[in-house]
Formats: C-alpha cells, structure tokens, sequence
C-alpha cells in the first residue's frame, strides 16, 4: 500500500496540464465516442454534479496518484468532495487547513464576495514569500489547476499550470492533505474501475 | 552500462502556464471608466484624481480579481465598491495631512 506523498499528487496532477474541455473538440471526438477526460475526473465524486469540476481533478488525481493495483485500494485520505468550499470545511474538520503553503497542499482560493472558497488546485511548487505589510504576507506559487482560464479566470475549460498569489490575509488556505492517517479517515471514498466507462458514455449520450 | 543520449531539438515540450497576475489587465476595462468617474467627483484636483486612480489599480492587484467571478451577478460591483472605498480612504489620509481632517470630519460625518 502506498504511503502519501505530495509528490505523487503533484506528478499526477502535471501529467494533467494542458488536457482541456476544447481539446476534444478540437480533435473530433464526437460525443458518446469516448468518454471525455472531465467525465473521468467528475466520476470520481460519485456522483455529485457540481459546476465546477476543480475539485474533482484534485480528487481524481489525489485518489489514482495513491492507487495501490495489488491491494486495488488507494491511501488517498481525503474524501471526495464536489467543492472548494466543501474541501475546506473538511480540513477545518481534520484540522489541516493551513495559512503558510507547502508543496502538494490543495490550494483553496477564498472568494470574499461570496464568502466561500470558490477554487481547488494542487500547489506544485513555492516560489518565494513576500509582504505586503508587517501583518500580511503572501506566496508566490505554482498550482496546477482544472476548470481555469489563461489569466486565472473562474470556470474555464482548461486543466494549468498556474502562476498565482495565495494571500492568507484575503482568506486563501492550503489543505496539507499529507498529514491526516490514511486509514483514519471514513467513509473513504471508492472510485469505480475506470476502464468501466459505460456510465461516462451513457452521461454524453444523454441516457 | 550504455549511456543513452537525448536527441537534440529545438522544440521546447508544450508548456500550458497561465498567469493569474494578468487578470488585473482583462479586469481593469470593466471598471475603469467607473473608478475615473469617480475620483473625479472626489476631488477637482487632476494629480489627486491620478493618485486616485492609481491605488484603485494597485488595490484590484492585491484583491486579486481571479477570485471574483465576472459572470456572476453583483461581482462587479463588489470589486468596484472595495476600490472606491479605498479611493475614499487615500482621499481622507490626504486631507487630514494637508490639516483639513476637521472641517471634513463634519462634511462626512465621521
């Protein structure tokens, strides 16, 4: 069984760079051919249809980076959840939700307007620490983010490598994922084979 | 053991980076003719207007409008009013340096 490592979590995330919803169109998959990269990582929240879909690439990539194929179960301990809001309020349950980032935290992006969390990534790597005040800092970071335009923008179709500032002052957290007990957390979310993709292709097909 | 070489080229591999710090340059237009519009009716002094102006720029940097969601009804104008509030906080400070904190302190209220 795998031990967790942020490691994994950022490798897997990379690997997602680049992927985007427009990419399939661009190729010509038609619908229904093949079930689309996002419908995979959607799936991995059971069912839960959000809006958005960055939190389900942080979860798809979080659980598929721990997959153990002898024991076919991952130590990914965090259970899926449809938001960035709804990852925050389980790192405040497991008291893992941080100020000061480190590399393969999920990055959570707090929204002031709409007092929640609005943004899921995974922080890939730490650039440097700046402040603004004496009181305030923020971080200059790395984050591979889904469901996000060029310029950082809210509900864009592509899957970046994101140069952002997490501003702890204005509400961003990170969720250190790697120090909760793998085993400790329950119900532990259970991600159906993904080489069943019947359901994936039923969703495209409308069925 | 046989050391195996990268083949040369010149052809960096894809890199998909965006920049959230560039969202300040899609987000400024949208708000722009409202802030001018608005540091113009705070003072008739065109460098106080400018200084305005400028810390309503420097404040929507550090807000960082990506976590706003122009789409979504009322966003806008939440950004918009955290910078005009700021742009009446420069005004305020410059007033009271310039000895007039007093008599605005009765105009405003405060």
């Amino acid at each position: 069984m795998n031990h967790l490592s942020p490691r994994l979590l950022i490798s897997a995330a990379t690997a997602f760079a680049g992927l985007s919803e427009e990419n399939a169109e661009n190729e010509g998959w038609s619908a229904g051919a093949a079930p689309g990269i996002f419908d995979l990582t959607r799936h991995s929240l059971e069912g839960a249809e959000p809006a958005a879909w960055d939190a389900a690439l942080v979860q798809h990539c979080g659980y598929w980076s721990h997959y153990d194929h002898r024991s076919e179960q991952s130590a990914w301990p965090v259970i899926a959840q449809p938001t960035a809001d709804g990852l925050a309020e389980f790192g405040i349950q497991h008291r893992v939700l941080k100020e000061e980032p480190k590399e393969g935290d999920i990055f959570l992006q707090y929204s002031p307007s709409q007092q929640r969390f609005v943004r899921a990534g995974v922080i890939a790597q730490v650039r440097d620490k700046h402040r603004l005040t004496e009181t305030t800092a923020y971080y200059d970071i790395h984050t591979i983010e889904g469901n996000v335009g060029p310029r950082g923008e809210l509900g864009g179709l592509r899957t970046l490598r994101m140069a952002r500032r997490m501003a702890p002052a204005r509400g961003d957290r990170a969720l250190r994922w790697a120090d909760l007990d793998p085993y400790g957390v329950t119900p532990h979310s259970l991600v159906p084979d993904p080489r069943n993709v019947a359901w994936a292709r039923r969703a495209r097909m409308g069925a | 053991m046989k050391r195996t070489e990268k083949p040369r080229t010149k052809r960096l591999p894809y890199c998909p980076t965006g920049d959230s710090a560039r969202a300040v340059e899609s987000m400024w237009p949208m708000l722009e003719r409202k802030i001018r519009h608005v540091a113009e009716e705070i003072t008739d002094e065109p460098e106080l207007q400018a200084d305005l102006v400028q810390e309503a720029q420097i404040i929507l940097w550090e807000v960082d409008p990506t976590r706003f969601d122009p789409r979504r009804f009322g966003e806008q104008a939440y950004l918009r009013r955290v910078l005009i509030n700021r742009m009446w906080d420069v005004w305020r400070a410059e007033m009271a340096r310039r000895g007039w904190g007093d008599e605005l302190s009765g105009v405003l209220g405060d």
